[in-house]
């Protein structure tokens, strides 16, 4: 199969010029030509971190098992409806034939301090926390910068995304570029579209563009403008970094940025179909860009929805090949509205109190509320993996080429459990992970799951996370 | 390799010179008490413009009559630290460099089509005078023979880049483009070896962006030019006016913000039927009220002391029942409260944010007393944390905490000195309001507390406990740490034991105004010199 060769839309392009209030397109974060050209069939991967736990047996104390399906084995759309009324799990029955639910997967590290902080930072990277509160940091990278490092062209960052309330005790902790640096997420879904919009070819049906009417030479001015700004940076750039009394950490720094900075190539190669604004739902996007209504207490799930929609679309548009949502933090505070009612905040649910700590009275509902907002996060995830899959990227459909991996960063709630993982994969990774099965992983520890899946993404891995882990694939998920 | 560089550099490097700064040897520690400087900075010469700083600076740069708001869609940074403006924090990222290139294209778009925007900034006679003035600004000192031509190159190459539109107007449009996006408007840069003075045009931007939270304006350019600010009594004379400016205010009030954690406040929440007075827009109100006390302390000369016992506090009609008062309007009036209500803690908002729904939470407002006022780094509870139980018939909220963190393993941290901080205002609700019973019983607010300097003290509620930590040697010394960490940006280890010591004798002295704290640091060789380098 040979990659779709277009010309980039002109149309969308000039629009994105003549618009001095929104802006030149992002075409920046487009790879080069050289960067992706060899590689015909591109594996896209979203790794999704949500908050708090899911109310399940094992490990979750009293808790009943509301989430796993009920049997090891294959599943279909008939044997996930048979149990979805019970276990959440089974709302994704329209899917079943794409997903790989996956039990047994553990963090390599005991809990040494706040369960919530370091689960969030094992979560993608398998490595040992250090320190133990709000401050506490991976002493590795995470699995999404791992396979940027090696697919993405260089200096192009995985997408990193962030969906709900900031401001509260850890904030973003999933991400990491080096050991010990946390990588901020965007947690505006507005700016995220703001960035890639360039990309895209017109939505059908808006109409009128906007009339610039410009000629393809506009275009290649400012491909030549930019450039030639870009060169006078590099030139100031060089100069520093040429300096002798430089620190290595800074020259680390100014490195970083120095290949940051790319030039635009008027022809983009190996746009999939599905790089189109037809699939976004800007309207949403442009209600909750301003102020606080985007990390606000009930915006959570709508914005995680947004961005699982957005990162598709950087797919489709083949920005990146990798991206990563969290979804709440260690005291997730918002507050979901169940039967009309607005409840309390989810980490106090999560605890199973009136509070973030240990001090509270207890909310004798909680279970309960937390079973009905484990649903609603399902209900959440299959209509984004409904909107994947009428995703068209280079190679076929999204769910084929790509998949998008779901867990929580910490097992159970009460708990804080860091066993038996909730993990959801759906999407085959290019025909390398199994599809329609719920698997027992045998126990092991999570690097093992990233040492596949970055392996599905052309990017062969043994040995993430550390020497001190049993290394190797997780051959139970291979197809 | 992570960047921690530790300042392994107090010997004598080969080729630094003595800096000629002198007079290091001066103060010693005047309370006998050393905090901990524990901080890791990485100590480096290219930080960043905060998100606040580039906006503030492309206003003034491009003379633009307001902010131009584009920064709130940058990319966000990581909360490395406790200050928005350590080090940490501020590197460039490819997502961010794309977005400084947006915003660089659409404010060179913006004021170079305008004539009178480009006569604002001096785009008028010739190319090489434009670039020339231009240029000094947006790099903060005057540009080099090889950049100015870099420059005059890329204006003239508008001739051929741009198809139609006026030839000087696209020629002023590259070159602002350029600017905004070289490291040298985007760096505050101390460059340059190891202990070596900065510059005059560093100390410039140095003072301007601490002080200011822009960059320099035209009067302070011209002082670096004439050389004033390559001595220490020449930037204390420029710093002396800068602190008693106004710009200097809204800079203190983020300092304290983040230092308090005011921003937390927005996410206060009650149960509506034990607080039928409570309102979330009063969320805003807490947020205002505490940024004017904030204010008030920094504008009036004052410092650390009022900040613990001041009883002024700013109300406005939503807020002031909560004290027992009144006031009109939405806006915010002063008013005296009366002694049992000394200072930050004692406010309405910090107690309803540690507090939960229904009861205060004594447990996190002696955790944050401890972390924010004493700089002392609690380690959470190890494993699992089993969930404080429903209070029994006739339990009161201490009774209840005390017992289930009062002994055992949890007792280490929470009897000795997360609790007693936090039974201290065990009089106020979770709203903040003054309360004298709680399940039938007299509230009871006494109780001790080891200070890390004096030991073991006992106060019969907060006004005792306030006047205490208002002459302790821990307070001041933690309160100075931080404005440190916030003047340098950047965490603080041993080496800068002087500089913490100088800010402190300050704090603890008569006049221990913030004021003369930030000039103390300033006076430091620490603020002046370089520091790390090559290794």
């Amino acid at each position: 199969v040979k990659p779709v060769r277009s010309r980039i839309n002109r149309r969308a392009f000039l629009r994105g010029a003549g618009t001095v209030a929104v802006g030149l397109p992002f075409l920046e974060g487009v790879p080069e030509r050289s960067a992706f050209a060899q590689d015909d069939n591109p594996v896209f991967g979203l790794f999704v971190v949500t908050s708090c736990g899911v109310v399940q047996k094992p490990g979750g104390g009293s808790d009943p098992e509301k989430f796993w399906p009920t049997a090891d084995g294959p599943l279909t759309t008939e044997s996930m409806n048979a149990f979805a009324a019970d276990r959440c799990t089974g709302i994704l029955a329209p899917h079943a034939s794409r997903l790989l639910i996956l039990r047994g997967i553990n963090y390599p590290h005991r809990s040494s301090g706040c369960g919530h902080a370091q689960g969030l930072v094992q979560s993608l990277t398998s490595s040992q926390p250090n320190g133990g509160g709000n401050t506490s940091t991976a002493s590795g990278i995470s699995i999404d910068t791992h396979i940027a490092k090696a697919v993405n062209p260089q200096g192009v960052e995985p997408l990193a995304l962030y969906a709900g309330m900031k401001g509260g005790y850890i904030n973003e902790k999933v991400s990491f570029s080096a050991a010990g640096q946390v990588r901020a997420m965007e947690g505006n879904p507005y700016n995220v579209y703001q960035r890639l919009m360039g990309l895209a070819t017109p939505s059908t049906g808006t109409g009128g563009t906007g009339g610039t009417g410009g000629s393809s030479g506009m275009a290649d001015q400012i491909v030549l403008q930019r450039k030639s700004v870009n060169d006078l940076v590099r030139e100031d750039m060089k100069a520093l970094l040429a300096r002798t009394d430089l620190s290595s950490a800074d020259r680390m720094r100014l490195d970083q940025h120095l290949q940051s900075i790319r030039d635009m190539e008027n022809t983009i190669i190996g746009m999939g179909r599905g790089c189109t604004l037809d699939g976004l739902d800007v309207q949403a996007m442009e209600q909750l860009k301003s102020g606080n209504a985007f990390r606000n207490d009930s915006s959570q799930e709508q914005v995680s929805r947004l961005q699982m929609e957005l990162a598709a679309f950087a797919f489709a548009c083949n920005a990146t090949r990798v991206a990563v949502l969290q979804v709440g933090d260690g005291t997730d505070a918002s507050r979901y509205t169940l039967d009309g009612q607005k409840v309390e905040r989810f980490h106090y649910i999560s605890h199973r109190i009136q509070g973030d700590g240990t001090t509270g009275a207890a909310i004798p509902q909680a279970v309960e509320w937390h079973t009905a907002i484990d649903r609603i996060r399902m209900e959440g995830l299959k209509g984004v993996l409904d909107k994947w899959a009428a995703y068209e990227t280079v190679g076929g459909p999204l769910l084929d080429r790509g998949f998008l991996m779901w867990t929580s960063h910490v097992a159970t709630g009460p708990a804080h459990s860091f066993n038996n993982l909730p993990i959801i994969i759906a999407g085959s990774a290019g025909g390398y992970l199994k599809q329609g099965q719920f698997i027992n992983g045998g126990n092991v520890t999570n690097n093992r799951l990233f040492n596949t899946l970055a392996t599905a993404m052309g990017v062969p891995t043994t040995n993430f996370g550390g020497s001190g882990l049993t290394g190797g694939e997780l051959d139970v998920i291979k197809a | 390799v992570g960047g921690t560089s530790a300042g392994t550099s107090a010997g004598g490097n080969a080729g630094t010179s003595g800096t000629g700064a002198g007079g290091t040897g001066g103060t010693g520690n005047p309370t006998g008490y050393d905090i901990p400087l524990d901080g890791v900075p990485i100590n480096s010469h290219y930080v960043r413009l905060t998100h606040q700083q580039w906006e503030n600076s492309v206003r003034d740069l491009l003379k633009l009559t307001a902010v131009p708001g584009l920064a709130s869609m940058f990319a966000s940074d990581t909360s490395d630290g406790m200050f928005s403006n350590n080090e940490r924090r501020l590197f460039v990222t490819s997502t961010l460099w794309a977005d400084y290139q947006r915003a660089a294209e659409d404010l060179a778009k913006r004021v170079a089509m305008d004539a009178q925007a480009r006569t604002a900034i001096g785009a008028t006679g010739d190319a090489a005078t434009f670039i020339r003035t231009f240029g000094r600004r947006a790099y903060r000192r005057p540009l080099e023979a090889v950049e100015q031509q870099r420059y005059e190159a890329l204006f003239a190459s508008a001739a051929t880049l741009y198809t139609g539109g006026d030839a000087f107007a696209n020629g002023v449009e590259l070159v602002i483009r350029a600017m905004l996006q070289s490291p040298h408007f985007i760096y505050r840069t101390e460059l340059g070896t190891n202990e070596a003075p900065l510059s005059g045009y560093e100390v410039a931007s140095k003072l301007s962006f601490l002080l200011r939270d822009t960059m320099p304006d035209d009067a302070l350019f011209d002082a670096a030019e004439r050389g004033d600010l390559s001595t220490i009594d020449g930037a204390l004379a420029q710093a002396r006016m800068m602190v008693d400016s106004p710009t200097a205010v809204p800079v203190l009030a983020k300092y304290h913000n983040e230092l308090f954690g005011l921003f937390r406040y927005e996410g206060i929440e009650k149960d509506r039927t034990a607080f039928p007075n409570y309102q979330p827009t009063m969320n805003q109100a807490f947020m205002d009220a505490d940024r004017m006390f904030f204010d008030s302390i920094f504008q009036s000369g004052q410092g650390l002391r009022e900040i613990l016992l001041s009883t002024k506090a700013f109300v406005n009609s939503a807020i002031a029942p909560l004290y027992d008062t009144t006031a009109n309007g939405s806006g915010m009036t002063e008013v005296t409260l009366g002694p049992e209500r000394p200072g930050f803690f004692t406010r309405v908002s910090f107690l309803a944010y540690n507090a939960n729904l229904r009861d205060p939470d004594p447990i996190h407002r002696g955790v944050d007393m401890m972390h924010r006022l004493l700089c002392i780094n609690m380690v959470p509870p190890p494993g699992e944390i089993p969930p404080l139980p429903a209070a029994m018939p006739g339990q009161t909220n201490r009774e209840r905490v005390t017992a289930h963190t009062g002994s055992g393993e949890c007792a280490g941290c929470h009897a000795v000195s997360i609790n007693p901080l936090g039974f201290s205002l065990e009089n106020f609700d979770a709203l903040g309001q003054t309360r004298t019973m709680d399940a039938g019983k007299t509230v009871n607010t006494a109780d001790s507390y080891e200070l890390a300097s004096t030991g073991i003290v006992s106060f019969a509620g907060a006004p005792e406990l306030m006047a205490i930590l208002a002459e302790s040697p821990d307070a001041h010394a933690c309160y100075s740490r931080r404005l440190g960490e916030f003047v340098l940006a950047r965490d603080m280890n041993e080496t800068d034991r002087q500089l913490l010591n100088e800010m402190l004798a300050t704090s603890t002295g008569t006049a221990g105004s913030i004021k003369n704290m930030l000039l103390a640091a300033i006076r430091s060789p620490r603020f002046s010199t370089r520091t790390g380098g090559a290794q």
